[in-house]
């Protein structure tokens, strides 16, 4: 991210206590215009808390947010913040264009404007054709088209979403990518919470990772991965049960966790030749190791990376 | 693996104490509402307001109304009066359920077989006809316990001037006569004259009062007192369903805008208005097309207390809404508050058959304040401040409920 990007949100050092439990400690984040920023991190590391505090819900006991350089009141009442929720945040027995007209009007589109925003939204998002249609009986892929258009019928400098593409099957993701990376290019800033790390590969510019509360790094996704793996590896080993106490013990001296189905995952293994002498010592200990991988850097490895190192409280 | 399905739906009921209330408590409450309505009307309890007017000053009338201020099973709202204009007066203010007129010219009360008109007579308005019967039952009751010499001297003078004198001869003449009158009464054969055949009918008649000949009547008592509830009714859903907006992801969407949830509630304020107005407008047009078959002369009036009503509903639904977490906890305690409110505020049994006690818990309702404001703008004569303090106060409430509702639902703004 360069220096010189202007940003369309700037979160400095937000601080928030809720029942003595910091959901917020010290976050800072930035987005900069015409850019998608992911941001990712286990459940309970804070997103939805950060989104909340960026859209001016969660008062914070410290630090400050800025969207397009004013605080959240104003940038609300100015409308540069649109925010596209995980739920279908439609009203299910209206059609297309009503539910459009009456979000739109509630996002304070100029009622002379509203009808042209409203067309130019639907024949965006391909949904000319269904602008009469019942919400409640639109496909699924369909209804997150449209409740990421109501997100950006006034035009906001930066849209929020939360899960966009959550329980839509691989078709309906590749058309919403696409709709938020032509949002990218009108010069919209896009800041994207999500659990699939996947998805933040194939669509975000930088990623975030938050855990406790705290943005633990924030990088273009090659420059985070190097950073965190440097010259490491992902290994996974799939030992033929059952694992006896001195396997266990070894892998997990050497840093491997159990995965489920017999895998063991390590991402911390430097060189083949570390693994080969590995290999000899579980033969040793009686474990039969019956498939080997190692792994390219990846950004799920670098985000479960981060999280162990920082100490999730809760499992990613 | 029934048991299972048992013990699943009682620890649901359970653990949800909305439907416990509405299972176990509602009902309860209900049920003590409505026992002391009916035992009331049926016993000791039932005390109707009246007042009494004497305008005879000879003693007997006097003798009267002192034992009509002293029957327990009426409630004098005010000192004996000189005269009927007052006591109608009273009626059609609604400060008393019945007048008690013993009218100037009408028959001595110790010769009611005589030419002229009934000494006593019960003024009613037109919403509270049932209380005309009760009440000329007391005057009735009262008469005859309290002045017995008076009662006998008519049965004397009947037997005197109507029969004959009581010989053995004429007691089986007397009594053939007699028989022929309960033949005619029996058969309906003959007409039976009402002054030889019931001559203590005599006693009393009972009129409408005067002022209130044209104020609203029962069906149109009802028709408030049905608008009163659905309205408030309707209103729940309306009003409740900020939550699902707060559930499907709606008001974080236009949270993130310029609106604030003081549009979402103003909104839902302003449609629950006009809801409500249809509603009652529905229901009154009804009520009166099928039944009275007439409009009332002016309708302004009617159109206040039904924004009154429409705007007290709103706000009121709307309160209850905002105090609540979610939609079904707000739908339950909404719904077992308006049933209470009907019950103690006449929506369901009209309120002056109500023991005093409960009469003046009704206040409390806004049913209550709905039924008096139709009964004060749909009354003859001209419309005072009086007239729509029902209004007045309905809106107050109206907007007092809608003020609290946008601070608690700013609440949820910023957490």
């Amino acid at each position: 991210m360069e220096e010189s990007t202007p940003r369309v949100l700037v979160v400095h050092e937000a601080a928030r206590c809720i029942d003595r439990r910091e959901v917020l400690a010290g976050a800072s984040i930035q987005v900069p215009r015409a850019a998608i920023v992911g941001l990712l991190g286990p459940n309970g590391a804070g997103k939805t808390s950060l989104l909340r505090a960026i859209a001016g819900r969660l008062r914070l006991d410290a630090g400050e947010v800025r969207i397009d350089g004013l605080l959240p009141p104003a940038a609300r009442r100015l409308g540069r913040l649109g925010i596209v929720p995980q739920e279908i945040a439609l009203f299910a027995h209206l059609t297309v264009e009503e539910n459009l007209s009456v979000l739109g009007r509630l996002a304070g589109v100029p009622p002379a404007a509203l009808r042209e925003r409203v067309r130019d939204g639907l024949e965006w998002a391909g949904l000319a054709d269904r602008s009469d249609a019942i919400v409640a009986t639109l496909s699924g892929g369909m209804k997150r088209r449209v409740n990421l258009v109501a997100g950006m019928l006034h035009r906001p400098a930066l849209l929020l979403l939360d899960e966009p593409t959550v329980g839509v099957d691989a078709d309906a993701r590749a058309r919403l990518h696409e709709l938020l990376r032509a949002l990218r290019h009108q010069g919209i800033g896009l800041l994207i919470a999500t659990h699939d790390a996947d998805e933040a590969s194939a669509l975000c510019d930088d990623v975030a990772v938050m855990v406790n509360g705290r943005v633990v790094a924030q990088a273009p996704i090659a420059h985070l991965v190097r950073d965190v793996f440097g010259d490491r590896r992902e290994v996974s080993l799939v030992i033929e049960p059952p694992v006896s106490p001195a396997c266990d013990a070894l892998l997990r001296h050497e840093r491997f966790q159990p995965a489920g189905r017999g895998r063991w995952v390590s991402r911390g293994s430097a060189a083949h030749a570390d693994l080969d002498v590995l290999l000899r010592r579980l033969a040793a200990a009686g474990g039969r190791v019956v498939e080997t991988r190692i792994a390219e850097p990846h950004l799920r490895g670098a985000v479960a990376l981060l999280v162990e190192q920082h100490g999730s409280r809760q499992a990613a | 693996m029934r048991r299972a399905v048992v013990r699943t739906l009682a620890l649901a009921l359970w653990r949800d104490r909305g439907a416990l209330v509405m299972s176990f408590v509602l009902p309860v409450i209900v049920f003590l509402v409505f026992a002391a309505i009916l035992s009331g009307a049926t016993g000791d309890e039932l005390r109707l307001r009246v007042v009494v007017a004497n305008e005879n000053g000879d003693p007997l009338s006097a003798r009267l109304a002192a034992a009509l201020a002293g029957d327990r099973s009426l409630r004098l709202v005010a000192p004996v009066m000189p005269s009927a204009a007052q006591a109608d007066a009273a009626v059609a203010a609604g400060t008393a359920d019945a007048a008690i007129v013993v009218r100037r010219g009408g028959r001595p009360l110790d010769d009611l077989i005589g030419e002229g008109l009934a000494p006593v007579v019960v003024l009613t308005h037109p919403a509270r006809a049932v209380a005309g019967s009760i009440v000329g039952g007391a005057v009735q009751r009262a008469y005859f316990t309290a002045m017995p010499d008076a009662a006998l001297r008519g049965v004397v003078s009947l037997v005197d001037s109507a029969i004959v004198q009581l010989t053995d001869a004429q007691r089986s003449e007397a009594g053939a006569a007699l028989d022929e009158m309960t033949a005619n009464l029996g058969t309906g054969g003959a007409e039976a004259d009402p002054d030889s055949a019931a001559p203590f009918a005599g006693l009393v008649e009972i009129q409408p009062s005067a002022r209130s000949r044209g104020a609203l009547d029962q069906v149109t008592y009802y028709a408030a007192a049905v608008a009163a509830l659905f309205v408030l009714l309707s209103a729940v859903h309306g009003a409740s369903s900020i939550h699902d907006d707060r559930a499907a992801g709606i008001v974080d969407r236009v949270l993130a805008g310029p609106s604030g949830m003081a549009a979402l509630i103003d909104g839902r304020a302003l449609f629950l208005v006009a809801q409500g107005m249809a509603q009652t407008l529905v229901v009154f047009a009804v009520a009166w097309t099928t039944y009275a078959r007439q409009w009332p002369g002016a309708l302004w009036p009617w159109g206040a207390m039904t924004v009154a009503l429409a705007a007290a509903s709103a706000g009121l639904t709307l309160l209850v809404a905002c105090s609540c977490r979610s939609t079904r906890q707000a739908q339950t305690a909404a719904n077992a508050l308006i049933l209470v409110a009907a019950a103690v505020g006449g929506s369901m049994v009209p309120r002056y058959l109500m023991p005093p006690w409960l009469q003046a818990v009704g206040w409390a309702s806004p049913n209550a304040w709905v039924i008096e404001g139709y009964s004060r703008a749909l009354g003859p004569g001209p419309q005072s401040l009086d007239s729509v303090l029902p209004a007045i106060v309905l809106l107050g409430v109206g907007a007092a409920g809608w003020m609290v509702a946008r601070r608690r639902a700013a609440g949820w703004e910023t957490e």
